[in-house]
């Protein structure tokens, strides 16, 4: 079927089967910076944000997300511009393997968005959604504490 | 001026600085140069694997297998190939049959060849069936479903010891299965047996004022990186099989595979793009070989993405083990006797199985002072899901088990844990007694210990935990909550910087005209920032940023081999290569310099993007650039060099845990984890820093959660990551961590490993913490709640 | 990976989508927040009936009477200013641990109860809070949660849907808790219980109880309750209660966790769950 889906502020008009996830839909448009690590919402790493809320975009249907705005990575930085997440996650060495990367900047996103100076509590509640393997989270919630403290 | 190759001399003048600097005075070794490729990273580039899909793609399926131990007697493919979209099926019978190994390791290769392709038998739940390409992954998936398989039931070996029973299937049964005489008995289901012996051990025992033995147990742990195995394969315009896969090992890969698929190495090529994790999961064969096949076969592009069950149920894991200890120790307290009996599986397949556990030998036993050693191991076959390589690769299985027994050890002595570990630790000139024995599949290298920061580590980390609280009675019991105790618990550590005479990288460098490099190696970032680290390195050396050395790895078309990303030596290794390529080009500017400031190459340093000499006149690097290129005598500026090390100089660390337990419950919390680091020079202390982060919490599952369950027929209960539980970002303990840099002659500028040693102490720690705070030791891992509950009722 | 579905409808009116459900039944099912149903791609469904156009996103609070539209992500519960002041915050605090952040976005508190896991803090502190449940099936109808939780297949197959979930907030004075046993910090629950108390002095007036993990849906403890009306609350009650609890429940063992430990973990919330609610119920 064919449905209106806005990415990072563009629309589009998009045929999807209806048993697609918004996940494999974003992907196969192009959006690859939305990742695939389970298929059951556990892992976190196909985070995208909903009218400004992270939610796992591997269990919703793309047909749930018609008419919402969507935001992905690629919709909120670029190298001339980057946002203020992605710079602080790249000067306070909260990069590694870099796969669950986007899910933690877009929940971050969505959390100083709402709540610019978080506790540190807050900030790990937050990211509790995403798996990461590699940092065990210390230098991410120290990029976004960072930014948060310093009035970014 | 060049370096010989593998000169034992020059291995141990890898440390200096060609420029005669200090560790202090250093400009970019030492600093937190912010990840090269971290950019493109958080902007969500295309850069992995499976971010880039050629039109026509055909996605490849696998059919895993219900049973954990069965014959194929029929199987029907026919209504799957009639299938609309279905380009290929494959059986067993489609198959030419060549055993391999899976495990991504060196030459001569030390696991049994005992994999095929697609086979008649199957040997685990989710051992492969059948393999099918299709135009979309949801026809491949229906094509799975009309495939029709009669088993042929075969009776399951699950427990450890069931295999070595008189009666117990022979799960290796096949006639050309292939493995080091002696080491591999597949009719008694043995994938590995081995032994060695230092010293005199009667001796040793008798010597002893006391004997102490222990037995532990380990469970088999999974890897969950985020990023599940993929692979995408396609034949080019030259016919050539192209593989780029989320690969820890891309030449091992493309020399395994020529065999198996029948095509000489030289038609491969194997790129390794950025790898969303791997922690030793992609130190093996796990798709490329079905994704080649399928290709081969089709002549199209092949796509192969696991899901995350498959990830669970059909790629690797860390090997579970039994371990028994048994210690003699003198009235003085120091360790006059030690063997460690090892009993493991390794699954169904034998990837791994006698390094693993080789390794479980040569870092337990390596710690602490001991002329009289023996090691005896044991892996067998199961019908479980295959182990292999795992993050620390038999250290945390070997370190977990030492580091209760010597805590055991001291409790029993009523010494302090630290004090009676300092009476035994290894220093600088020792040798350890089974470094011959114990080489990884071959004759090992007996090279003196040549630093330890171990001491300064304990030292520090003793200050920080606080742990003189230990002798406080008050301090462990919790105001406003009677039934909560506390504790400290601690575990000295040791690990390798790669395996001496074995790992072996190589590098090209070349100048531009602009004064910027491409480094070119064959080194494996799989995220663990090898890819920065090797550019500070070059760019130490040739005195300008590591922003400007361009870099570009892993492919084995166009970067010199490197063994992969294993045994934590990239940095010792494969930096000694890059250190070695960018002295030679160093040593080229020079000349050019010189004839250019007409003074002679001695007295010229490179700094700050210029050569400057002693008498204060310089020119830019940019100009040298040019005018070797361009100018008189024109040449290419470039080094081709490669580095192996015989050295041993293994990093150390120390590891304490404060824990709080709900002696009603059994519930144990980590509060605060504390780790001290001797890695020598760190090149980076953001990316130490990062892998002490990732490797503690590996460990903290380690030694609470983690844990893979299975039924009596081998089914994996809970092969999902909400039945699995992997340490998330609100349940973290407060942590410290440090770096005591004891430099080694042997390491580029000092350097030792960093990569594994961090996942070796928490669970120790934690099992160790816990007996501090309820005087019940636990001797296997997960310490669950229930585990705790029970030996505290048991205790009374 | 990909779920093979022929239909997706987002009717209007809770009619529409009874109708709709029936006529396709039994490869058809209600759509709410979709994170168990698409999360499961379970292969026999393949019609989707996307509930989200029924109007049923909703808190509101009418003097002590709160009702919830069965639409409600649990997100909105979660940080609901009200929610989180009144009685004790209890099902604030229920919704934010009953998932993480993105889950508790899309989940509804219908699909909450809807799939109503062994272990479900929402389930638990409604239960203690005894809320009701208001259900459509050819007309709406008004069951306890205990009763829909007991009968939850036989409602939700005939075919029904939740519409809202009603609930009075206890009186100023009670004091509501919830405890719970986790292999890890921030695991689901092995077994977990909450407790509402109305104490008068050193009185227990009355207190409602229920306990999760040890049955296929969380449940109350009727009996002890009864019990228990009109006692002193000390030490030596408690002891009593968790043992009372240990040995009257069957709960099941499987690969990791024994019946035995469920039972006496059973024992031990209830009775952690009502010394905190006696607690509380002091301060107020």
């Amino acid at each position: 079927m064919d449905i209106l889906l806005i990415i990072n502020g563009e629309e589009r008009q998009v045929a999807v089967q209806v048993g697609e996830t918004l996940l494999e839909a974003l992907r196969r448009l192009g959006y690859v910076g939305v990742k695939h690590g389970c298929e059951d919402g556990s892992c976190g790493v196909c985070a995208v944000l909903l009218d400004g809320q992270v939610i796992h975009a591997c269990i919703l249907l793309a047909v749930q997300a018609e008419g919402h705005a969507i935001t992905t990575i690629e919709g909120i930085g670029t190298y001339d511009q980057p946002h203020p997440l992605q710079t602080s996650f790249v000067k306070t060495g909260a990069v590694q393997c870099g796969y669950c990367t986007p899910a933690m900047i877009l929940t971050a996103k969505a959390l100083l968005d709402e709540n610019p100076h978080p506790t540190e509590a807050e900030v790990r509640e937050a990211l509790s959604g995403v798996l990461c393997r590699c940092t065990g989270y210390f230098k991410p919630v120290e990029a976004i504490l960072r930014l948060a403290q310093g009035g970014g | 001026m060049s370096h010989p190759y593998n000169d034992p001399d020059q291995m141990l003048k890898m440390s200096e600085h060609p420029d005669g600097l200090s560790p202090e005075e250093m400009r970019v070794v030492g600093k937190r140069v912010p990840r090269l490729d971290a950019m493109k990273l958080v902007l969500g580039k295309p850069a992995y694997t499976d971010d880039f899909t050629p039109p026509g793609v055909l996605h490849g399926k696998i059919l895993h297998s219900p049973h954990a131990h069965a014959r194929i007697k029929r199987i029907d493919v026919s209504k799957a190939r009639a299938l609309p979209g279905v380009r290929a099926v494959l059986t067993w019978q489609d198959i030419t049959p060549v055993r391999f190994t899976t495990a991504g390791q060196s030459h001569p290769l030390p696991s049994p060849l005992d994999t095929l392709v697609l086979d008649s038998k199957v040997r685990f739940v989710g051992d492969r069936v059948a393999a099918v390409a299709a135009d979309t992954p949801e026809i491949a998936e229906q094509a799975l479903v009309l495939i029709e398989v009669e088993y042929e039931l075969l009776p399951p070996i699950i427990e450890i010891e069931d295999a070595l029973k008189p009666d117990a299937p022979i799960i290796h049964d096949e006639k050309d299965c292939t493995g080091f005489k002696g080491v591999f008995q597949p009719r008694r289901n043995l994938a590995a047996h081995f032994s060695a012996e230092a010293g005199d051990l009667e001796k040793g025992y008798a010597e002893a004022y006391r004997v102490f033995e222990g037995e532990y147990r380990v469970p088999q742990v999974q890897h969950v990186a985020l990023e599940p195995h993929v692979c995408l394969t396609w034949l080019d315009e030259d016919n050539r099989l192209v593989i780029r896969s989320s690969t820890q090992v891309p030449f091992h890969v493309r020399r395994i595979l020529a065999p198996v698929l029948n095509i000489p190495d030289k038609r491969i090529r194997v790129i390794k793009p950025r790898i969303g994790g791997g922690f030793g999961g992609k130190q093996e064969i796990v798709i490329e070989d079905i994704c080649a096949y399928l290709t081969l076969i089709t002549n199209r592009p092949v796509r192969m993405e696991y899901s995350r069950e498959e990830e669970f149920i059909a790629a690797r894991s860390r090997h579970p083990q039994i371990l028994h200890f048994k210690t003699g120790v003198r009235r003085d307290g120091t360790i006059s006797a030690m063997t460690l009996s090892l009993f493991a599986t390794t699954g169904a397949y034998g990837g791994h199985s006698l390094t693993v556990q080789g390794n479980t030998g040569s870092k337990a036993l390596a710690l602490y002072r001991c002329p009289n050693l023996r090691f005896e191991m044991d892996v067998v076959y199961t019908n479980r899901p295959p182990a292999g390589a795992m993050r620390g690769y038999g250290a945390p299985q070997g370190l977990f088990a030492l580091e209760v027994h010597m805590d055991e050890i001291a409790a029993e002595l009523g010494m302090d844990p630290v004090e009676f570990r300092r009476k035994n630790w290894v220093q600088v000139g020792d040798v350890f007694a089974l470094a011959e024995a114990l080489g990884e599949g071959r004759k090992g290298f007996p090279n003196p210990l040549r630093s330890t920061g171990l001491a300064e580590c304990v030292a520090e980390g003793t200050r920080r935990i606080g742990w003189e609280r230990r002798c406080d009675p008050n301090w462990h019991i919790v105001p406003g909550k009677p039934h909560v105790r506390r504790g400290l618990g601690m575990a000295a550590l040791i690990h390798g910087s790669g395996i001496p005479g074995i790992d072996m990288g190589g590098a090209y460098l070349k100048m531009n005209d602009d004064a910027s490099f491409n480094l070119m190696f064959g080194a494996t970032d799989l995220g663990t920032g090898a890819d920065t680290v090797l550019a500070q390195i070059a760019a130490e050396v040739l005195g300008c940023r590591a922003e400007d050395v361009i870099v570009y790895a892993a492919d084995t078309d166009l970067t010199p081999f490197d063994k992969g990303a294993y045994a934590s030596s990239t940095t010792f290794v494969s930096g000694g290569a890059v250190k070695k390529a960018a002295e030679k080009v160093a040593v080229m500017i020079k000349n050019v310099a010189s004839r250019m400031l007409e003074t002679p190459p001695e007295t010229l340093r490179l700094e700050d993007g210029c050569v400057i000499s002693t008498n204060g006149e310089s020119v830019t690097l940019r100009e040298v650039a040019l005018e070797s290129l361009h100018v008189v005598d024109q040449h290419q500026i470039q080094a081709a060099e490669s580095h192996m090390s015989l050295m041993y100089a293994p990093p150390f660390a120390v590891q304490f845990a404060e824990v709080e337990v709900d002696t009603q419950t059994g519930e144990v919390r980590v509060k605060r984890l504390v780790f001290g680091i001797d890695c020598g020079q760190p090149i980076n202390p953001d990316g130490v820093e990062g892998q002490i982060d990732g490797g503690m919490s590996m460990s903290l599952g380690y030694g609470l959660s983690e844990e893979m369950l299975f039924s009596e027929d081998g089914r994996l209960l809970n092969g999902n990551l909400r039945d699995y539980h992997v340490f998330r970002s609100d349940e973290m303990p407060a942590i410290e961590r440090f770096i005591v840099p004891a430099r080694d002659p042997s390491g580029p500028f000092g350097a030792k490993a960093a990569a594994e040693i961090p996942t070796d102490g928490v669970a120790p720690a934690i099992i160790n913490a816990i007996y501090d705070a309820t005087g019940v030791r636990l001797r296997q891992i997960p310490a669950t709640p229930e585990r705790v509950w029970s030996a505290l009722k048991e205790k009374g | 990976m990909g779920w093979s579905l022929k239909g997706y409808y987002r009717p209007r009116t809770e009619w529409q989508a009874l109708r709709l459900i029936r006529r396709f039944e039994p490869h058809a099912a209600a759509l709410a927040g979709g994170t168990r149903l698409v999360a499961e791609r379970n292969p026999t469904i393949n019609i989707l009936v996307d509930l989200s156009a029924l109007k049923l996103d909703y808190i509101e609070i009418r003097r002590r009477r709160v009702y919830i539209g069965a639409l409600t992500r649990l997100q909105s519960i979660a940080r609901h200013p009200q929610l989180k002041a009144l009685a004790g915050g209890l099902l604030a605090q229920a919704a934010q641990s009953n998932a993480p952040l993105p889950i508790r976005n899309l989940a509804t508190l219908g699909g909450t109860l809807a799939v109503s896991e062994a272990t479900s803090e929402l389930a638990l502190a409604l239960l203690v809070l005894e809320a009701q449940v208001v259900l459509r099936t050819s007309d709406r109808s008004v069951v306890s949660l205990a009763d829909f939780l007991a009968r939850r297949e036989e409602y939700l197959f005939a075919p029904g849907l939740i519409i809202e979930t009603r609930v009075t907030l206890p009186q100023a004075g009670s004091g509501v808790a919830l405890a719970d046993v986790r292999l890890t910090q921030g695991d689901r629950p092995i077994v977990n219980a909450a407790a509402l108390v109305y104490r008068k002095g050193n009185i227990l007036q009355s207190a409602r109880l229920a306990v999760g993990g040890v049955t296929p849906v969380p449940i109350r403890l009727p009996e002890l309750e009864t019990r228990l009306a009109g006692d002193y609350l000390e030490e030596a009650t408690l002891e009593r209660v968790s043992l009372e609890i240990e040995s009257s429940l069957n709960p099941p063992s499987d690969r990791r966790t024994s019946a035995e430990y469920r039972r006496a973990m059973a024992g031990i919330t209830v009775a952690r769950a009502l010394r905190q609610a006696w607690e509380r119920a002091k301060k107020e």
